[in-house]
């Protein structure tokens, strides 16, 4: 009579299983998409966003691809001693995700360099940006330029 | 009796108003920058801009903002002209009394019209200079601004190392406060920099 009752409860297991095995692993999020403006004059633009690794995997940025740019990459600037800056990709070309951190891309750190910018980057301007990650399914996310 | 004492409290009250007031209008000012003391006045450099060549001394009588930077710099000259552009919002009327200067320190690819294009996108007013490499290396030294190619000038979009601080000289012609960046740990906002401004200009 009560023979259903354990297929019932198999099921809701392996239901929350399911749900358990999806939750694992990284999971990004991206957040205010923008790009500095500047003129056609210089080839180059930089574009800032915040990573979150909401998941419980560690994951990494590991590319980037623009269609307003000729290439897009992912540099830091840098301070030395004595107050000079410059400016480098980021070693290894990667940028990790520890799970449950917060990553900024802001002025003067990490930024994508756009080299060779296809589109005016004056402000109101937007683009779409496509995102890499190790493990993590691509993200394109709408580019904001302001001022 | 009673009267009297009313009289006094209200000059005692009047007093402190006084004192009150006294100690806001002439409180001393907390600056963002680095205040110096220069014994002689900076260097007066003769660079080229977009119009022809331009002394530091033409600008007597202006406070002058300088900034070394170029042109193919994606992250840290754009976003200091922004904030020296916000800086300009911020001080109104008074901004007509400052000259925002940036100076390229990769004359190899600033030509005086690239400079002038690229300064103009963040303030009509901004001026961009650039000169010969022994002009740009004297001048550079002379305001104690460091800069190199840690990867040569070969090849194409190579970075320039810098100092990304902004020097202000006064009307007078000298050094009067060594800015930090507008970013990063140690940075500055517009609002603490336009804040000092304001005290300088306002005295």
């Amino acid at each position: 009579m009560r023979g259903w009752v354990p297929w019932v409860i198999s099921l809701v297991g392996m239901v929350f299983l399911g749900a358990c095995q999806a939750a694992r692993g990284p999971r990004i999020v991206v957040e205010d998409p923008w790009a500095r403006s500047s003129p056609m004059v210089t080839e180059m633009g930089a574009i800032y966003l915040t990573l979150r690794n909401t998941g419980s995997e560690e994951d990494a940025l590991i590319g980037v691809e623009t269609g307003a740019c000729e290439k897009a990459e992912i540099h830091e600037t840098y301070q030395k001693e004595g107050g000079s800056m410059g400016m480098r990709p980021v070693e290894g070309g990667r940028v990790p995700l520890p799970p449950g951190e917060t990553v900024v891309f802001g002025p003067g750190g990490l930024h994508i360099m756009c080299m060779g910018k296809k589109v005016d980057f004056q402000e109101g301007t937007r683009f779409s940006l496509t995102l890499r990650f190790e493990k993590y399914d691509p993200i394109t996310v709408d580019v904001e330029v302001r001022k | 009796m009673y009267k009297t004492w009313v009289q006094r409290l209200l000059v005692i009250f009047g007093v402190l108003v006084l004192a009150g007031w006294l100690f806001w209008r002439f409180r001393p000012h907390d600056f963002a920058g680095t205040v110096v003391q220069s014994p002689e006045p900076a260097y007066d450099f003769e660079l080229l801009s977009a119009e022809g060549p331009v002394r530091l001394s033409d600008f007597r009588g202006k406070w002058v903002l300088l900034f070394f930077g170029y042109t193919y710099c994606p992250d840290v000259c754009p976003t200091t002209l922004a904030d020296l552009a916000r800086v300009m919002e911020l001080l109104g009327k008074d901004a007509e009394k400052l000259q925002v200067i940036m100076i390229s320190v990769d004359p190899k690819r600033d030509t005086p019209e690239r400079m002038a294009t690229y300064v103009q996108h963040f303030h009509p007013s901004f001026i961009g200079l650039t000169g010969t490499d022994e002009q740009i290396r004297e001048v550079a030294t002379r305001y104690g601004i460091f800069y190199n190619y840690p990867e040569g000038q070969e090849k194409e979009g190579y970075p320039v190392e810098h100092t990304a601080s902004t020097l202000l000289i006064n009307p007078e012609g000298y050094l009067k406060v060594v800015f930090p960046p507008t970013f990063g740990p140690d940075g500055i906002t517009p609002e603490q920099m336009a804040a000092d401004l304001k005290y300088l200009l306002r005295r």
